[in-house]
């Protein structure tokens, strides 16, 4: 049976899970994981005191019940498969370099930040920075691909350098902020400032907004590369319009203030049907 | 009151001519003594090397510069978080490691005394509350009076106060000694983003030029006889054909004790903005003729490193090498500051070529007891650099592999591959980490093992691999105490205050009161430390 | 007839042997808003590219792709390039993308050997046509460069996989006179074009088979099989050309392994025989030459 922890009670304080990931508890047995030490606030404490361990390590991990202040679940992973059963805490899949984190509820702040490679799945939605840089990067996500089929908070991808944030509903404000390259893709929208010190990201927002003035208007047009990746997003399960994949985006160039070299993808149908 | 006897250790004290001799040494109530009880713990050091505990003479890890680093740092320290135990509070390491992860550091590479190297005086108490909180290791601080708006005015009047002056600035700082960067440079910048051509350029404004500013304070220091001499880090750092200006400073300052700071970032031949060249050899040859100077290299590691300078118009330059974050403050009235991530890469020109010119101060043939190591942490690495660069030093083989990893057109325009087959010695070694950056502070209970010396010991297995040796010793004692055992503290105590002192006339205070109330922001009352709790534990060095 | 010759109803099938090459491959997957831009596309890019030794590479369309097979969802086709090394697979495929398929109207270009042992170039050579202003994205691990264009963007696959395939594969077929000759080698041509096979020549027919140098001239590298010439039977003393026949057309074949070459003749063999072939023959350099040998005597069995 699958390595199975499920949360007693609610912690203390918050923990610190990433000591848990499939790499570490394969070929392990219930026991031996249950004596793992793990952070929990300013004390280390085993993991049995805080969850039901049962089944053996293999290349998957679930975990299960009241999860919302265990932080840094599957932090660093580099491989296998980590299947989280509700909602969870902070920092879920941050630096993560492989492997497939999914998350069946929401997720709390800084999911998937710093990703290196690998993909995060979050059924529900992402609290703010998905995707980000922590403060004081100057590259933050440089791979990977993170999904939300719901909507993200503020700052999604902010300062990523490589990689995909695939939101099904609507990002925050500030999604973007500071990006070097990268894709951020908001189905249904994204907030406000946008893009702000955006070098060479793609924002893409499937609802019409009006950029910051540091971006310029250039043109409508069917992006090919969009196409392709709005394709990878039906693969990784959101539900993509096939308008979006036929129609016409309006690109606008930015952040001046920068390169001028990034973009905000833009669909608005209402200016096919003005035009 | 704690007793040790180490037995068996081979005890190198260049100091007092000990080179590996096999005897015991005993330590009594934190001093070096002749005998102690048989009561006494033993640590066998049979096999191992027995040396007086470092001493750092130029690093920078505390004040509002360092603090300013750390802060720009954030993406550094989260990597390397230090866990709190029993013993030990929490802390992140990195490239600028907080304030006790600094002290634990040290004491686990075997140092027992380090020297801030930049502190401005304005932010002396910052600089002590830091250094209080920087345990395991005695500490001192150097003031920074180099660019000092009131100093400028004294000098250029001719004021026969200047003595008088830079002593009180002891006095009221805590300081240890005098520091000048880019002297008169620093203004130039803070007022017009110039720089130095010469030493004889006039600071606008003050009429006075930096060879007045050197020669009046590396003559009053001189005559005060403080413990310490002028610590100097020169004009025009890092410029291609600073060698010039470099040469310039020594000879204002010939006949007068004075050390030059990381050494290395001034040795370069060249013209400005064109290529850079070694002129190390230069250097080295006008030190032997002149043993009232010692200097300390400043080698680069290739690597990440964090520029932390009062220069603050090399900062300016490196952001625009580099185009990353970085920071730039001023300090009214005497100084400025300035903050630049920095990668040495083995591959560029400019880098090796820095690595190359430090070797080559290392290894041209100076006087150990002159040139003394330093990376000028963090500006040229961190000092957990320091074992491999002692490696460098002791093994050829090791270091000519090295010298293949780096820019080739760069090594050639080195003495390197001149055959050069000097390999430090471990007295050698125990010289420039210790004895010799110990006699230079003044410090004449450090950096020996003679008896009535502090009982600062570190005790190292005798490794092949001098990088790993030094990495890890086997014991540190520091103040008499076993603090480093394998790797692991085992002890944490507050470290000294070192403090310099001289006499002076106590009248000064109504020559510079006036001066500070048309140029401070910070009333002269309030500008001495006097609360007594962030200098203790101290101990005051007097001038001679 | 000798041991190994056999008939297919009316069709003498010869007891020879084709006689092929390893050369190196690539696959290009072309997409275009439409099937005609991309068979244009295609087009472009496989032209004057019969024989690698006048064209220094050989190249032909594979096959249609349905909008459901290509990366982008879009109709494409497939096309196959050979060339001696994997560099000239690189350079050949460089050029021709960026002359035809780059310029060519709504195009885009994929690889279509994504696990081919060696990579070669594409867009990450091509993306300098974008002076500056071009982009990439990496989508799913793959990475893909946007080249602004003035019809937008064209969007071009970092690399191509290269892999071994095998070259010179052959039929020759023979006819009463032109007319049925040719309608015998239509008919194998259409039967052998399929997954895994460049037909290089125009609709997939040569008419100039050669021979290697020249019986007049050392400088003159191939010169037209003479003895497969139905006009100099009477003239020429070897002549191949058998009463009765008044023209010969050969069928060259490059595919992507011996299986599918073998597979591809079988098919040409017996569409040609059920199209009224008189004789179907293969041609060869004696056998010591080329690795990969395709007796026509294994091809008895229909496809």
């Amino acid at each position: 049976m699958t390595l199975t922890l499920t949360a007693l009670t609610s912690p203390p304080a918050r923990v610190d899970l990433s000591p848990l990931v499939p790499e570490t508890t394969r070929g392990r047995s219930a026991i031996e994981v249950a004596g793992t030490a793990i952070r929990c606030g300013r004390d280390r404490v085993g993991v049995g005191e805080l969850f039901a361990v049962s089944g053996y390590g293999t290349d998957e991990l679930v975990l299960r019940g009241e999860l919302g202040r265990i932080d840094r679940i599957g932090a660093g992973m580099r491989g296998g498969r980590l299947r989280v059963e509700g909602s969870c805490g902070d920092h879920v899949g941050a630096r993560m370099t492989g492997g497939e984190i999914v998350i069946d509820g929401d997720a709390g702040a800084f999911a998937g930040a710093e990703l290196r490679g690998g993909l995060v799945r979050i059924e529900g939605s992402a609290g703010a920075s998905a995707g980000a840089g922590y403060p004081g990067t100057r590259a933050g996500m440089s791979g990977g691909e993170i999904v939300i089929a719901g909507d993200a908070g503020q700052e999604a991808g902010a300062a990523m350098r490589r990689g995909l944030v695939a939101i099904g509903g609507r990002a925050g404000d500030g999604a973007g902020l500071r990006m070097l390259a990268g894709t951020v893709i908001a189905l249904r929208g994204v907030g406000a400032e946008a893009g702000m010190g955006n070098k060479r990201g793609s924002i893409v927002s499937g609802r019409p907004l009006r950029p910051l003035p540091g971006y310029a208007r250039a043109v409508r047009y069917r992006p090919p590369a969009l196409a392709l990746q709005l394709r990878r997003l039906r693969e990784l399960g959101l539900e993509v319009p096939d308008a979006m994949l036929t129609g016409a985006w309006t690109r606008w160039a930015g952040d001046r203030l920068e390169l001028s070299r990034g973009e905000i993808l833009i669909f608005d149908e209402e200016e096919v049907a003005a035009g | 009151m704690t007793e040790i006897r180490i037995t068996g250790g081979a005890i190198h004290d260049p100091a007092n001519e000990v080179d590996g001799e096999v005897r015991d040494l005993c330590l009594r109530d934190g001093r070096i003594v002749d005998d102690v009880g048989a009561q006494a713990r033993t640590i066998d050091a049979r096999g191992m090397v027995v040396m007086p505990g470092g001493v750092d003479i130029h690093a920078h890890i505390a004040g509002p510069k360092v603090t300013a680093a750390r802060r720009l740092l954030s993406d550094d320290r989260r990597d390397d978080p230090i866990d709190r135990t029993e013993l030990l509070r929490s802390g992140t390491g990195g490239l600028v490691p907080s304030t006790f992860a600094t002290g634990y550091r040290y004491s686990l590479l075997g140092y027992t005394t380090v020297v801030e190297a930049a502190a401005p005086p304005l932010a002396a108490r910052h600089v002590l509350a830091e250094l209080r909180d920087t345990p395991m290791i005695d500490k001192a601080f150097l003031i920074l009076m180099g660019n000092n708006q009131v100093l400028f005015e004294l000098i250029r009047d001719g004021s026969a106060h200047l003595r008088d002056a830079i002593a009180w600035w002891l006095q009221a700082t805590g300081g240890y000694g005098v520091k000048l960067v880019n002297p008169g440079g620093v203004e130039l910048f803070k007022q017009s983003n110039g720089v130095i051509e010469s030493l004889d350029d006039t600071i606008a404004g003050f009429a006075v030029t930096p060879r007045q500013v050197i020669e009046a304070i590396g003559s009053a220091v001189d005559g005060l006889g403080l413990p310490h001499p002028v610590h100097v880090h020169a004009n025009n750092l890092g410029v291609a054909g600073n060698a010039a200006t470099t040469l310039d400073t020594m000879r204002t300052l010939d006949g007068r004790q004075a050390h030059f700071a990381h050494l290395q970032f001034h040795s370069y031949g060249g013209e400005p903005g064109g290529p850079m060249r070694s002129r190390a050899p230069e250097l080295l040859e006008h030190l032997a003729a002149h043993p009232e100077f010692t200097v300390d290299v400043g080698q680069v590691m290739f690597g990440d490193a964090v520029t932390t300078t009062a220069d603050a118009h090399v900062s300016t330059v490196l952001r625009d090498l580099d185009g990353g974050k970085w920071l730039n403050h001023d300090t009214e009235v005497e100084t400025g500051c300035g903050i630049v991530p920095y990668t040495y890469q083995a591959g560029n020109y400019v880098h090796a070529l820095q690595w190359g010119i430090g070797l080559e101060l290392f290894l041209l043939g100076g006087d150990p007891w002159q040139v003394m190591l330093s990376t000028d942490h963090p500006n040229g690495g961190s000092f957990l650099s320091y074992p491999k660069l002692i490696r460098l030093l002791m093994d050829r083989g090791y270091r000519e592999d090295q010298l293949g990893r780096a820019n080739r057109r760069a090594i050639r325009r080195t003495a390197l591959l001149d055959d050069l087959d000097r390999e430090y010695t471990l007295n050698e070694i125990a010289i420039i980490t210790r004895a010799a950056p110990a006699r230079r502070l003044g410090l004449r209970d450090k950096g020996h093992l003679g008896v009535g010396a502090d009982a600062d010991v570190t005790i190292y297995h005798d490794r092949e691999d001098r990088e790993e040796m030094f990495s890890t010793p086997r014991y540190v004692i520091q103040g008499g105490e076993l603090l480093v055992e394998d790797g692991d503290l085992r002890r944490v105590q507050d470290g000294l205050l070192l403090s310099g002192r001289a006499p002076f006339d106590p009248a000064v205070a109504e020559v510079l009161e006036p001066l500070f109330g048309e140029r401070y922001t910070v009333a002269f009352d309030h500008y001495p430390v006097r609360d007594p709790a962030l200098r203790e534990p101290a101990r005051t060095v007097e001038a001679s | 007839m000798s041991d190994g010759a056999y008939r297919l109803g009316d069709t003498e099938v010869t007891d020879e042997f084709a006689e092929a090459f390893p050369m190196r491959y690539a696959r290009v997957v072309i997409t275009a808003a439409t099937d005609a831009w991309a068979l244009e596309a295609a087009r472009s890019m496989t032209g004057f590219a019969t024989s690698v030794i006048g064209c220094k590479c050989e190249a032909a369309i594979e096959r249609p792709l349905d909008a459901g097979e290509t990366p982008d969802g879009r109709p494409g086709i497939a096309v196959l390039l050979f060339a001696m090394d994997s560099e000239g697979v690189g350079e050949r495929i460089l050029e021709r993308v960026g002359q035809s398929v780059m310029t060519c109207p709504t195009s885009a270009c994929f690889d279509g050997l994504p696990d081919g042992e060696k990579r070669v170039a594409v867009g990450s050579a091509l993306r300098y046509f974008g002076d500056g202003f071009q982009a990439s994205k990496v989508v799913a691990g793959e990475r893909f460069w946007r080249i602004p264009v003035m019809e937008g963007e064209f969007l071009c696959c970092e690399s191509v996989g290269v892999d071994t395939g095998v070259a010179g594969g052959n039929l020759v077929f023979l006819g009463a006179d032109d007319a049925h000759a040719l309608v015998a080698a239509q008919a194998a041509a259409d039967a052998m074009r399929g997954p895994g096979i460049a037909l290089p020549f125009p609709g997939g027919i040569v008419r100039s088979g050669s021979k290697v140098g020249s019986l007049r001239s050392s400088s003159i590298p191939a010169t037209t099989n003479h003895r497969m010439a139905p006009t100099l039977r009477a003239q020429v003393d070897d002549s191949f050309v058998p009463d009765g026949v008044g023209a010969v057309f050969e069928i060259v074949i490059d595919g992507v392994s011996e299986a599918a070459v073998r597979e591809c003749m079988r098919r040409g063999l017996h569409a040609a025989a059920d199209a009224g072939a008189l004789q179907v023959t293969a041609a060869n350099f004696g056998g010591d030459l080329g690795p990969f040998h395709f007796p026509l005597s294994e091809l008895r069995d229909p496809p």
